[in-house]
């Protein structure tokens, strides 16, 4: 236990360097940096003109009414930043890196592989712009609903994020683990990708059918549908319970197809 | 016509290169499904909760349609070219376009439209594909008038957007690095051309600005008047509006351009 809490906080003081070093390069190019946040905003513009179109509609979709969606859509916002600036960015490079053989100097540093090929780099624009947006709405949206500012509503709403990040992180690192067998894997990783999307809305608003799925099959929905529905009350026990053991199925699962992956590189440039 | 020539040329050569990335573009294809599954599903959902059967001016059918079309038509008139003006720039190619007998803007728009072909020929498949289950299944009509100053306009919007990038491509020449501008200028024009939400959507006065801006002469419009909302006065109407902004940003682009070429520095050549 003490080996493991030593290994979690080197990695955790390694992980501050990685954050300070991506915004020391980042900040060298500034006007990428400022064209990063253009895009961004850009996005950002497009996910809230569902938010006016949800608003000016003035409907209550299947118990939801439009400051809940708010809600929902402000979660979606916020972990967009989270999985835009801290995963995509590094998931995006993990190919090249098994592509090329740039993955060899990672294998010979003291840390684990994984946490420095898929963590290393951080995104301050992406990420800045998102969930301060995100924040914003889900502000507004919980004062608006009148939703009790406990501990309890805070303190599950926040730890449902933190779940929703490590979901993320290993839902969407996996169709990226095949890179170790297939050189080129950018076409399934740009259909993965617009998965994220399916969240852009609550999944209240799809079949009951494609809400299982989405829940039990390709866990897509927990991810941003299960913080909102934890503050709103709307959480049966079946997706807590759930939501409790998903991430550490995943994690498993990424561990073992990842361990899988490393044995089968091969140094592809060398 | 020997001038005539090397456009066919650079068409042709746009036309093999889009075929060579078929694939590409396939999966282009169903990573733009999903924007319209999710806005289905947003739509029913909000007219199924309505108590009124028409909501900013379309039925429940009529903004379903809409959407599809949406889809289909902002993938026709998409342009992508400014990346490869922005490689350009950025490495120095742009030098030879400056010594050889080719004019650089014709050039672009041969290529452009080269490589379009394919696709936009594919998704016009699928578009009438789309018009004939509306038309079996919902019961809505076309009028073959309709569809004539659909295939009109349609060419104009390709028209009008691939100016309006040109210009926009300019900003190569004082930014180098300019990839992630671009994208977010494609996004915010997707959303002001109709490409996500019907214009309406968004009020009378937000419809009132876009009818004086060009973005909706990209979708919207040939939407619109392919679905039989926009005919008559108001249809020449438009294409008079799209052909002003098509000799607008023509010339916009040509003076960008003149003052683009004097900043150039050739980099990488």
């Amino acid at each position: 236990m003490r080996n493991l809490l030593r290994e979690l906080k080197k990695h955790f003081l390694i992980y501050i360097l990685f954050v300070k070093n991506s915004i020391m390069a980042q900040m060298e190019y500034r006007f990428n940096f400022i064209g990063n946040l253009a895009m961004e905003s850009g996005y950002l513009l497009v996910k809230l003109s569902y938010v006016m179109v949800v608003y000016r509609s003035n409907v209550t979709i299947n118990g939801l009414t439009p400051d809940a969606i708010l809600l929902f859509i402000g979660t979606f916002v916020a972990l967009t930043g989270v999985y835009a600036g801290m995963f995509m960015i590094n998931m995006y490079g993990l190919r090249n890196k098994i592509k090329d053989g740039d993955l060899d100097i990672i294998l010979t540093k003291p840390v684990s592989v994984q946490f420095m090929a898929t963590l290393r780099q951080v995104d301050l624009g992406l990420f800045s712009v998102d969930v301060i947006a995100g924040a914003v709405m889900v502000i507004i949206a919980w004062n608006r609903l009148g939703i009790p500012v406990t501990f309890l509503t805070i303190g599950g709403y926040l730890g449902f994020i933190a779940l929703s990040c490590v979901v993320s992180y290993c839902l969407f690192l996996l169709p990226q683990i095949l890179s170790f067998w297939l050189m080129n894997t950018s076409a399934i990783a740009e259909i993965t990708d617009s998965f994220w999307d399916f969240n852009n809305m609550p999944m209240d608003i799809y079949t009951n059918w494609i809400k299982q799925i989405g829940v039990f099959v390709l866990p897509i929905f927990v991810i941003t549908n299960f913080p909102p529905m934890f503050a709103l009350g709307k959480m049966p026990p079946a997706y807590m319970a759930w939501a409790l053991v998903l991430p550490f199925i995943l994690l498993a699962v990424v561990r073992a197809a990842w361990s899988k992956g490393l044995r089968s590189y091969s140094s592809a440039s060398s | 016509m020997r001038w005539l020539k090397k456009y066919t040329q650079s068409f042709l050569l746009g036309f093999e290169t889009a075929l060579e990335y078929r694939a590409n573009f396939l999966l282009s294809l169903v990573s733009a499904a999903y924007p319209i599954f999710i806005q289905t599903f947003l739509w029913t959902a909000i007219y199924n909760a309505s108590s009124e059967g028409d909501l900013y001016g379309y039925t429940f059918r009529q903004m379903i349609a809409y959407t599809f079309m949406a889809g289909l038509i902002t993938r026709i008139v998409r342009s992508g070219f400014e990346y490869e003006i922005m490689n350009d720039v950025k490495s120095g190619k742009y030098s030879k376009f400056m010594v050889q007998p080719v004019g650089y803007f014709a050039y672009r728009l041969a290529s452009f439209f080269g490589n379009k072909l394919p696709g936009q020929l594919m998704i016009l498949g699928i578009l009438v594909v789309l018009l004939a289950g509306l038309s079996v299944f919902w019961g809505l009509t076309f009028q073959l008038a309709s569809i004539l100053a659909f295939l009109v306009t349609l060419l104009l919007a390709v028209m009008l957007n691939f100016l309006i990038f040109y210009c926009v491509s300019a900003i190569s020449f004082w930014i180098i690095e300019v990839g992630f501008l671009f994208e977010a200028i494609r996004i915010i024009t997707v959303l002001l051309s109709g490409g996500i939400f019907p214009l309406e959507v968004f009020g009378e006065r937000f419809v009132q600005v876009m009818n004086i801006l060009p973005f909706k002469y990209t979708v919207n419009y040939p939407i619109n008047v392919l679905t039989g909302k926009i005919t008559g006065a108001e249809l020449f109407q438009g294409l008079g509006i799209q052909c002003l902004w098509i000799g607008l940003t023509y010339i916009l682009a040509n003076l960008l351009w003149r003052v683009g070429n004097r900043r150039y520095v050739a980099v990488g050549g």
